[in-house]
């Protein structure tokens, strides 16, 4: 398992260079250079011009300023922001990473966990009405344009009903006079949230552990989850910061459940045509003339199996929702990373813009290990051949 | 067992439930508050539909009458500010966007101001009077200023002259370039040379150039840089100064919070979400009396600047009359003008207006005023000076014939453009020649297109160029140009396929539409041409590119400029003079390579005025040299169209480039 691990590794470091060399490459390739956006006011003096380009290290031959920031990526360097001087790259990306975190890591595990219990569920009735509406509405919600979908989302539940705010992810008004900046709460809102799934996960591992019987283990788990869910609400209750966490959670409502719905219509088909072949299998056969109950085949012997493309569907959708939040953050003003890259492309701000890209590269890459790790796990033949 | 667990399960359940709903209404009081105090916005909305125009000039809102103090002035942006230091936003890099601008812009003042809608130079933080004249003296050209005693920042430390010496020596110790090299022209290469700004007391100020300062130096640029306070801004100076990269530093440092000399104080920013500016109370212009008149002319307190023969188009009081100003950011525009339509924001600040795809929303909003103001710009095609054909200037003229802007304006772009006949747009009262226009405008407004075609060849013949096919020709019979083939130029050399090289239609649809009837109207000439729309980036690179030879690799190109100071343009002698000519300066704007001694001097005229009316009479004459000899053929430019809220009380709202163009003009802004 390891020595998989160390190769896949070492694939990934390489894709990422060779990644890094080809977006270098690229933007040397563009007309104009890259000085000309500081260097094209007359007034400035050629010696300063001179010393801009120095220090932007335009000077050196193409071969060199692609090493060169291959190198600074490796030491953790992107450069700084040239939109938001001198800020560094690293920085305005990583205060932006937690509300895409938030948006989409929400969204994404909503639409998973949605989409893969009524993907199930349809899958195993066949023929119902149950099937025809779920089916209906995932094809609709799977080729919907999105941007379209979006703002029909915003106009009808905020402006028509009202419900919910016209975008953003805070209430200008009520956050004039807040004694914390959204960053931290932010902050605040994705570490408890990470804490309380490891807090979960902590449980159901002991559970396991300890518990035989498939039933007792669901009621502990249940327990365990609303335990933990109980002292999520009473921490975010008696934090000083839970209004403000509120009005983030008000805010989001709409974006969360316009790509949960999205995403979750690709999650059922998937399930469903997952699971359809796989109760076609004989094991499945078998267990039926076993007498097991059908809830049980459906629950323990075909869902878990139908279960790996969708796993690999998930992880590798984590990675892309990093970078691929540009529609639904420029829709809903949702400050992130997308947004963060659109605004670097439209200012021309360079090193933001392959900061972002970069970022995304890796993330995506680790992703793919991540599924390829899960892989060789819930199926061992993978990583034979591996 | 598992019953029993079930019901313990629905037992907590509900009590999560309650919990949650516990959870949710203390937060839901602010929430409530919240909507309530939005809703106080549109409650009473004034004007019906029928109070929403989009005549050019004619002022929508509420205007004159006594402002009402107090409320929230709620502005949206379509993307986020780069800085809220103002050293950094005058800086070299990308963080003068004019986002940046609109949040930044309220809070500096400078020794002079550019009136708007007049555009006339006005005292700001220097006593009463128009800007004194330069005097030559013993080290070189000096202007003395004097400052208005008992002006204060916004903590009410003192505003004097120490401040103004401190803002130029940061940035010359510093060499901050960008803006503030052009604005203190501090640098040697420079001409003239701001060599020093001295302090002979609180109250005076004096500057010292190495040459004769013209009107584009003094006051222009030095007169109304923004003046930066010591002592907030001293320590971060000096700290900055002690550091591997001192001008990092200081750009690094944070400026909400900062001591304002403005109408605002930027007090509030949350990235990404909004940003927030208290008013001044220490604002030194607060109460100030202004009259504007039609003339171009203004009255302040008592004093006139300008002509002020006209009638009286306003009449106001200097605010701030709002408690604050918050900016809220939305990134789709589509979302923008709902949160206008639906009373969530009061006006919505961006460059470019509201565009045409939106503009029915807000036409058919109560309670949104909708306005149209000209522009500070113009789109243009230009021509490569170096190749034949356009390196004649009769065929460019012959070209010039040929494109009927009224055509293109009227009927082509359905009316959403307005033709342009110098490069000073109309919008620009105050340095527009409407008599040369005219002139101009008559050489070619009302000939028919069998006119124009047959003056256009008639050029060309004379010219000495032939055609080695058909001549063009117009068929009375079936009202049709019969193109013309085999363009020959004088030196008996066949004119080439002519790439029309111009923005795409994804990025400006009417210069796009505008090549393809330029591609028509060459070919009608006899000269083969091909319009090509092409990435914007890869355009401008391409006409600002040139040879070992200096020679551009460009037929002609259509590209628009906005054209920077309206209050006193400079910018000929960037686009057409010499020394900017690309093979003289490769950092200049002379694409075209256009190189005429007439124009040169006329443009040096214009920078070195030492009066406006000196100014103005070179300015005439450089545009009716570039109306002859055509380095560039204005076309068109289009007005930009803005909605508010009719709650809103704007002294005018008819000035050039529209409200934006003032920052929303927070500082007399009332509701």
């Amino acid at each position: 398992m390891w020595m998989f691990i160390l190769k896949r590794l070492g694939q990934m470091v390489l894709v990422f260079y060779i990644f890094l060399a080809l977006l270098y490459s690229l933007l040397l390739a563009q007309p104009g250079g890259l000085e000309n956006q500081f260097v094209g006011n007359p007034d400035i003096p050629p010696e300063a011009k001179q010393e801009l380009i120095e220090r932007l290290g335009l000077d050196q031959p193409p071969h060199l300023q692609v090493l060169s920031y291959m190198w600074n990526v490796t030491t953790g360097d992107l450069g700084v922001s040239w939109s938001q001087y001198p800020e560094p790259v690293a920085s305005v990306l990583w205060d932006a990473l937690p509300r895409t975190l938030y948006l989409f890591l929400l969204a994404t595990i909503l639409a998973y966990v949605v989409g893969f219990v009524s993907g199930k569920l349809v899958a195993w009735r066949r023929d119902t009405m149950t099937e025809k509406v779920v089916l209906t509405s995932s094809i609709f919600l799977w080729t919907v344009f999105y941007p379209w979908f979006a703002l029909l989302m915003l106009w009808f539940f905020g402006v028509q009903l009202g419900w919910f705010p016209l975008g953003k992810f805070i209430t200008v008004e009520k956050w004039l006079s807040a004694p914390y900046d959204a960053d931290s709460v932010f902050l605040l809102m994705m570490g408890s949230a990470v804490a309380a799934a490891v807090a979960y996960l902590g449980a159901w591992y002991l559970i396991r552990r300890n518990t035989q019987d498939w039933d007792t283990r669901r009621t502990r788990s249940r327990w365990a989850a609303a335990g933990i869910a109980v002292v999520f609400a009473a921490f975010w209750a008696v934090n000083p910061r839970g209004e403000w966490a509120l009005d983030i959670v008000w805010h989001s409502v709409i974006p969360v459940v316009t790509l949960t719905l999205v995403a979750y219509a690709s999650t059922t088909l998937l399930t469903r045509t997952s699971m359809i072949e796989t109760v076609k299998e004989d094991y499945i056969l078998t267990a039926r003339a076993k007498g097991v109950p059908d809830k049980t085949i459906r629950d323990r012997h075909a869902s878990r199996n139908a279960l790996l493309p969708v796993v690999t569907s998930l992880v590798l959708a984590l990675a892309t929702v990093i970078g691929g939040g540009v529609i639904t953050e420029s829709i809903f003003s949702w400050p992130g990373i997308g947004l963060e890259l659109l605004r670097a492309i439209t200012l021309e701000d360079v090193p933001l813009a392959m900061g972002a890209l970069s970022f995304i590269a890796v993330l995506s890459l680790l992703a793919h290990l991540v599924a390829d790790i899960l892989y060789a796990v819930l199926d061992p033949r993978i990583r034979v051949q591996g | 067992m598992i019953e029993s667990s079930k019901r313990h399960l629905l037992k907590f359940v509900a009590l999560l439930a309650v919990l949650a709903m516990i959870a949710a209404a203390c937060g839901g009081d602010t929430t409530d508050t919240t909507e309530a105090e939005g809703g106080d916005t549109t409650t009473t909305t004034e004007g019906e539909s029928g109070d929403t125009t989009t005549t050019e000039g004619e002022d929508g809102g509420d205007e004159g009458g006594e402002p009402s103090a107090g409320g929230t002035y709620a502005m949206g942006m379509t993307s986020d500010i780069t800085t809220t230091n103002y050293w950094t936003y005058l800086g070299d890099g990308a963080s003068g966007t004019v986002y940046a601008q609109y949040v930044n812009a309220p809070t500096v003042r400078g020794l002079y101001g550019i009136d708007l809608p007049s555009l006339a130079v006005v005292p700001d933080l220097a006593v009463a009077g128009p800007p004194p004249e330069p005097v030559e003296g013993d080290g070189g050209w000096t202007v003395t200023v004097e400052l208005t005693p008992d002006q204060t920042w916004s903590d009410g430390s003192p505003l004097d002259a120490n401040d103004v010496v401190f803002t130029y020596e940061t940035s010359r110790d510093l060499g901050l370039s960008g803006t503030w090299l052009t604005m203190y022209p501090y640098a040697d290469t420079q001409s003239p040379q701001l060599l020093s700004v001295e302090a002979t007391n609180d109250l005076t100020v004096v500057y010292t150039f190495s040459e004769r300062p013209g009107l584009g130096t003094w006051p222009h640029n030095v007169g109304v840089n923004a003046i930066m306070s010591d002592e907030y801004w001293g320590p971060i100076v000096e700290e900055a100064k002690g550091t591997d990269d001192p001008v990092a530093t200081l750009y690094g440092a944070d400026g909400v919070g900062a001591v304002s000399a403005g109408s605002l104080i930027l007090n509030n920013y949350e990235q990404g979400a909004f940003v927030e500016s208290v008013a001044n109370e220490n604002y030194g212009l607060s109460g100030q009396a202004t009259t504007v008149f039609d003339s171009g002319g203004v009255n302040i307190d008592g004093t006139d600047y300008g002509d002020v023969s006209g009638e009286v188009i306003a009449e106001y009081t200097t605010g701030p009359f709002v408690d604050n100003v918050t900016y809220s950011i939305y990134s789709d525009q589509n979302l923008a003008v709902t949160a206008l339509i639906e009373g969530e924001i009061d006006y919505w600040i961006n460059p470019l207006g509201i565009g045409t795809g939106l503009r029915e929303q807000v036409l058919n909003a109560e309670g949104i005023t909708t306005i149209a103001n000209p522009t500070n710009g113009m789109r243009y095609a230009a021509f490569n000076l170096n190749k034949s054909p356009f390196s004649y200037v009769e065929f460019r003229q012959a070209l010039a014939l040929m494109v009927d802007k009224e055509f293109l304006t009227q009927n082509v772009l359905q009316g959403v453009a307005f033709p342009m006949y110098l490069m000073v747009p109309e919008g620009n009262a105050k340095w527009f020649n409407e008599e040369l226009a005219e002139e101009i405008k008559s050489q070619y407004v009302g000939k028919s297109t069998q006119d124009r075609l047959t003056e256009a060849v008639q050029l060309l013949k004379d010219a000495g160029f032939t055609w080695s096919g058909e001549e063009p020709s117009f068929d009375e019979e079936l009202n049709v140009v019969r193109n013309g083939s085999g363009l020959t130029d004088p030196e008996g050399v066949a004119v080439e396929d002519i790439e029309v090289l111009a923005p795409a239609a994804s990025y400006d649809p009417l210069r796009s539409t505008a090549s393809l009837w330029i591609e028509t109207w060459l070919e009608m000439l006899g000269a083969p041409a091909t319009a090509n729309p092409t990435d914007f980036n890869t355009l401008v690179a391409k006409a600002y590119t040139i040879d070992e030879n200096g020679v551009g690799d460009f037929d002609m190109y259509l590209l628009g400029w906005s054209l920077g100071n309206a209050a006193f343009p400079t910018f000929h002698e960037s686009f057409w003079h010499s020394r900017n000519s690309l093979n003289n300066n490769p950092d200049g704007n002379n694409a075209p390579q256009y190189q005429s001694e007439e124009f040169d001097a006329a443009a040096d005229a214009i920078i070195n005025a030492a009066t406006e009316e000196e100014a103005f009479e070179a300015m005439s004459e450089a545009e009716r040299l570039l109306a002859t000899d055509l380095p560039y053929i204005v076309l068109f430019d289009t007005p930009i169209t803005e909605s508010f809220n009719s709650e809103l009380n704007f002294p005018f709202t008819s000035t050039l480039s529209g409200l934006q163009f003032g920052s929303g003009f927070p500082g007399v802004v009332s509701k």
